[in-house]
């Protein structure tokens, strides 16, 4: 027979039986023999927004393995390719939940050291020039447990480093809506303050948010996930989560900081030498190997190994691989585009024959800066210090081909 | 003559409406003309800005006005905070307030938990922050978690005062209000160094400030 003319006769079914209450009989014949049953019946209906298939129900976010009491969602970094993160998995850490922002009543209020304090609504920034760029966000506490834990736990890449994701952000220069009000030339700093029941709040140098902050209002193409910050948040490549603030609802321009909850504590770090540094907001050049990675098990053979790195201060330079612990490094292929701040995949074939090995990935970006070990990661920050940790991750394959994190 | 210049006056008025008629037609026409900058906003007065929502300064500016002492705050921290914080400030289980940013000693019983699964755990707001102020703001702005806004100003002075006193750097008769909590000085002060990229990123050669209000320019504090 002629499958088309069955799918077209299926396709009506639902019609002519409403019409005519007529049932349709399934169509068997000597001519499905061989076929998957899939290829034998009419598929499922589409939604309106579509969502990931039952067949890939693992690939999703999971949260962080040690709640300090606020959400944290981790990428499963594991499962995904590419350079972006599909807007759902993006990671998230909500410090005060997600807001219900109703988009009609949010105002972005512009004020303090400006000639002409403004507010915003959401119909008027629409209509400003948007433009678009693609951008990583890590969390400052990404991969703590590697940083504090006295031994490598045994973990997935996503649980241990899944806090960073990346995406192709659409939105306003802020550099335009603050000359719209007028920069006071005193001013150094911007508090920026969501909307969230707790309305977090950073003090964020001014400079660099004038070169290249946004405020974003889509993600990916669509408007923001409330996740994400929706109805808008700053987007600020190569700077910590935390300081992208969600909900963003006022900005306040001002010649010093204002030492908000996060930047006198949780997101300072404190140094080996005692001190403690403060106000640290780029991202370091790091990377990590996507597979294989931790709990996974690989058969021998020809495989590839892939990965992502990232640097908050520009464009990926160079990864080499290691598979022997870091004795020796080979350079690995980047995959293009090379986009600054935000992630490049590489990648190098490799024929794996149960011997043991320690697989290393080790970023250089284009400022020359280079992952540390974690050993030297240490020898700058203390011992309990979980922020901006970018040391070279490293896993290891026994015989048997599982794969587990570890300490080199 | 006068007819004659009547005439003519009509016929020109006729051609300039005319001409004005076509003009006019011609500037009705759509054209790509506008700004990259639209400009949208609308004016704001900072007086309207809800007080709530007024950034508190370490130099005390904005704080509102109240007070609260040590033993009220002993009450408010036990009623409102130790579910979470813990019965001392220190045992969690969400972040410790008192005490330690990391020096934690072997005898303490919770060591093995705060080193691998509550990181967080060995940081407090009273080991590491550097400004008293920033307890109170963001006590009021956030606690208790969940039910933020519930307390009054004068629980928030003196919950804020219990949690000092209890660091060692508020006596057990402090007592707290707008003019003093900008006074405490807090032990994590010392310690504190401005990130170098940052630090550039708000060095200002030559501030010229136009507000008197906000001296110190540039200053990490
Ligand atoms: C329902 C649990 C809960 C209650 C009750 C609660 N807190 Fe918290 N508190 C938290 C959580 C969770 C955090 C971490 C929030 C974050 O980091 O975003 C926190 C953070 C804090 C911090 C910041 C600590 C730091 O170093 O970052 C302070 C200060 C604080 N709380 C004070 C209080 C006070 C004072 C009260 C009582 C008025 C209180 N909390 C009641 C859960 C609670």
């Amino acid at each position: 027979m002629r499958p088309y003319a069955n799918k077209l006769r299926l396709n009506r079914r639902s019609l002519l039986a409403g019409l005519t209450g007529a049932a349709v009989t399934a169509q068997t014949s000597a001519a499905q023999d061989g076929l998957m049953p899939w290829m034998q019946t009419l598929g499922d209906d589409d939604l309106p927004y579509g969502l990931p298939g039952p067949r890939v129900a693992n690939v999703v976010r999971r949260p962080a393995a040690d709640s300090p009491g606020f959400e944290i969602w981790h990428t499963p970094l594991e499962h995904l390719r590419g350079t972006i993160t599909p807007n759902g998995l993006h990671f998230a850490v909500h410090h005060n939940g997600i807001p219900d922002i109703d988009p009609a009543e949010h105002r972005l209020v512009l004020h303090g050291m400006v000639a002409r304090p403004l507010s915003f609504d959401l119909n008027s920034l629409a209509r400003y020039p948007l433009v678009t760029r693609t951008a990583f966000i890590e969390c400052a506490g990404n991969s703590a447990t590697n940083a504090v834990s006295p031994w490598a736990r045994d973990m997935t890449l996503g649980d241990v480093s899944g806090q960073i994701s990346a995406a192709e952000w659409t939105g306003i220069p802020l550099r335009i809506l603050f000359d719209e009000a007028g920069i006071d030339p005193a001013a150094t700093w911007v508090i920026a303050e969501g909307a969230d029941g707790g309305r977090h709040m950073r003090s964020l140098p001014l400079r660099p948010l004038v070169a290249e902050g946004m405020l974003a209002l889509y993600q990916n193409g669509e408007p923001l996930r409330p996740s994400q910050g929706y109805p808008m948040r700053i987007l600020m490549p190569g700077w910590e989560g935390n300081a992208q603030i969600k909900w963003l609802h006022r900005l306040e321009l001002a010649d010093r900081p204002a030492w908000s909850k996060d930047e006198s504590g949780l997101y300072a770090d404190p140094l080996a030498n005692g001190k403690l540094r403060m106000m640290s907001l780029a991202m370091s050049v790091k990377s990590v190997i996507t597979a294989p990675s931790g709990q996974q098990v690989i058969a021998p053979g020809p495989r590839q190994i892939e990965g992502l790195a990232w640097s908050g201060r520009g464009r990926i330079a160079r990864v080499e691989l290691s598979v022997d612990g870091g004795r020796t490094w080979t350079e690995a292929r980047l995959q293009a585009p090379v986009q600054p701040k935000a992630l490049t995949r590489f990648s190098l074939p490799w024929d794996w024959h149960n011997e043991r090995a320690i697989l290393m990935s080790r970023a250089t970006d284009e400022t020359g800066d280079m992952q540390p070990t974690r050993d030297i990661w240490h020898d700058i920050f203390a011992g309990h210090s979980f922020n901006h940790f970018n040391a070279i991750q490293a896993w290891s394959i026994n015989r048997s081909g599982e794969v587990k994190n570890h300490y080199a | 003559m006068p007819k004659i210049a009547l005439l003519a006056l009509i016929a020109f008025t006729t051609a300039v409406f005319a001409v004005n008629a076509a003009l006019s037609q011609v500037s009705d026409q759509p054209a790509i003309t506008g700004s990259p900058t639209p400009a949208l906003g609308q004016p704001f007065e900072e007086v309207d800005l809800p007080e709530a929502l007024r950034t508190i300064w370490p130099d005390g500016r904005n704080l509102p006005e109240g007070r609260g002492g040590v033993a009220e705050g002993a009450q408010v921290y036990a009623q409102q905070c130790a579910s979470c914080h813990g019965a001392t400030g220190v045992e969690g289980p969400n972040a410790r307030l008192i005490g330690s940013d990391g020096v934690f000693g072997f005898g303490d019983p919770l060591r093995p938990v705060r080193i691998n699964s509550h990181p967080i755990l060995i940081l407090s707001a009273g080991g590491m922050w550097p400004h008293a102020t920033s307890l109170f703001a963001y006590v009021r702005r956030a606690m208790p978690y969940g039910a933020p806004g519930t307390l009054t100003d004068n629980e928030i002075y003196a919950v804020t005062a219990w949690i000092l006193y209890r660091n060692g750097v508020l006596p057990k008769a402090g007592v707290l209000d707008r003019s003093s909590l900008p006074q405490v000085s807090m032990p994590g002060a010392a310690r504190v160094v401005l990130d170098p990229e940052t630090a550039a990123a708000v060095h200002h050669p030559n501030p010229t400030r136009s507000r008197g209000t906000q001296s110190n320019a540039g200053s990490a504090d």
